[in-house]
């Protein structure tokens, strides 16, 4: 159960594989590398970046995340598995994508809490699905991914919002930008506010919300009370000219919104910036302004996403 | 071939030229001392692949182990 949960909860973090994450999606990220390089004088093609990074998802069933989250003293963590298959190619491979997920979670079993990720497009098939997913106790969230090409606030999300509701767990959707093989068109803060509005009984949480266009996130999080943010994707706080990440994270930490925010890493994504043991240190650390009390850093640590979870048990 | 702390600075300074004078030992934290980001560790991996000629793309898991300098020469001396 829930509620017997202690410790840090990486509440935003996915599978470092093919079978979770297709090759466009690194397409457009190689693309983008490619260029920064260029500006800064390598001659590195587009090709070289996107071999590595498809040779990086080489953690199919989680081992390489799990060893490191225990090694960190991270017990759980909520396993996102977004789908992208309506986006690239139109074909339904949702179904697959989540059954290895659920694999993944039966392997290490108690460690992670899956979000399922259904494309609203897919129509009575993903509402179908979902439910039965929830029924068997396989996932207790759902996850959109709206650069997909759809807004949180459109009616074909609805459905799977009411099936949240009636299940009572929370809906992670990622925000802000994301690989150039996608849209950005819906990744307008206030996208989220009309289905806020109308669906008062289910939790929103905003991913990386701390991070990306975070003013308007702060105030949505302050003022609405179903939506929270995380604050995972610290390091695009860097590039959306926010400072260091550090100095940014305690910035927001200050806006007075302690009891909605929630710790992500976004594993694998934030590799490049060190270990999950060097990545609390620097979260929580002293520097770079007050240092949160211990009963705020228990909330975003852990207390917010399991209030949010409003207890429910996972296998 | 030797892989050695003066072939692995070589490397570095290739991708970042701001490290050229830079005490760069076999601790040196390739993050938080030597500033590497995601893109430049992978223009890293790219790098030590030209030198080598070995296609380090096979060798992810081990790749991704790599924090140190010292970890770099270990793990492409065993590769190579």
């Amino acid at each position: 159960m829930l509620k017997k949960v202690t410790g840090v909860i990486d509440a935003h973090c996915h599978l470092a594989s093919m079978k979770a994450n297709p090759e466009d999606f690194f397409i457009g990220i190689a693309r983008g590398m490619a260029v920064k390089a260029a500006a800064s004088g390598q001659n590195i093609s587009e090709n070289s970046f996107k071999k590595i990074l498809l040779s990086q998802q080489c953690d199919d069933y989680g081992d390489a995340l799990v060893k490191q989250h225990r090694e960190a003293g991270i017990n759980h963590a909520v396993l996102l598995a977004p789908d992208f298959s309506y986006a690239f190619g139109r074909v339904a491979k949702y179904k697959e994508v989540l059954e290895h997920h659920i694999e993944v979670c039966k392997r290490h079993k108690g460690h992670f809490i899956l979000f399922a990720g259904i494309d609203p497009r897919w129509g009575d098939d993903g509402y179908h699905y979902f439910e039965s997913l929830l029924k068997r106790g396989l996932c207790h969230g759902l996850k959109l991914y709206p650069p997909c090409g759809y807004s949180m606030s459109a009616k074909e999300c609805f459905p799977l919002y009411e099936l949240c509701k009636k299940y009572s767990v929370p809906v992670l959707y990622h925000s802000g930008p994301t690989s150039p093989s996608l849209s950005f068109k819906f990744c307008d803060p206030f996208d989220i506010d009309d289905a806020a509005m109308m669906f008062p009984e289910v939790n929103f949480i905003a991913a990386h919300g701390a991070v990306n266009l975070w003013q308007s996130f702060v105030l949505l999080a302050k003022y609405r009370p179903n939506v929270y943010l995380d604050i995972s994707g610290f390091p695009s706080s860097e590039t959306a000219g926010n400072g260091s990440w550090k100095s940014h994270l305690k910035r927001v930490f200050s806006c007075g919104i302690n009891h909605k925010l929630i710790f992500g890493s976004d594993w694998p994504v934030f590799r490049g910036k060190g270990d999950f043991k060097s990545l609390l240190n620097d979260v929580f650390s002293t520097e770079d302004g007050e240092p949160l009390s211990e009963s705020e850093s228990k909330q975003i640590t852990s207390e917010n996403i399991i209030r949010v979870l409003k207890g429910n048990s996972w296998k | 071939m030797k892989i050695d702390l003066e072939l692995i600075i070589k490397a570095c300074e290739g991708i970042k030229p701001e490290l050229v004078g830079m005490k760069i030992s076999e601790n040196s934290n390739l993050i938080s001392d030597l500033n590497f980001e995601s893109i430049s560790l992978i223009a890293l991996t790219i790098e030590l692949e030209n030198i080598t000629n070995k296609d380090l793309s096979q060798h992810a898991s081990e790749m991704l182990e790599i924090k140190t300098v010292a970890d770099v020469i270990r793990v492409i001396s065993k590769l190579c």
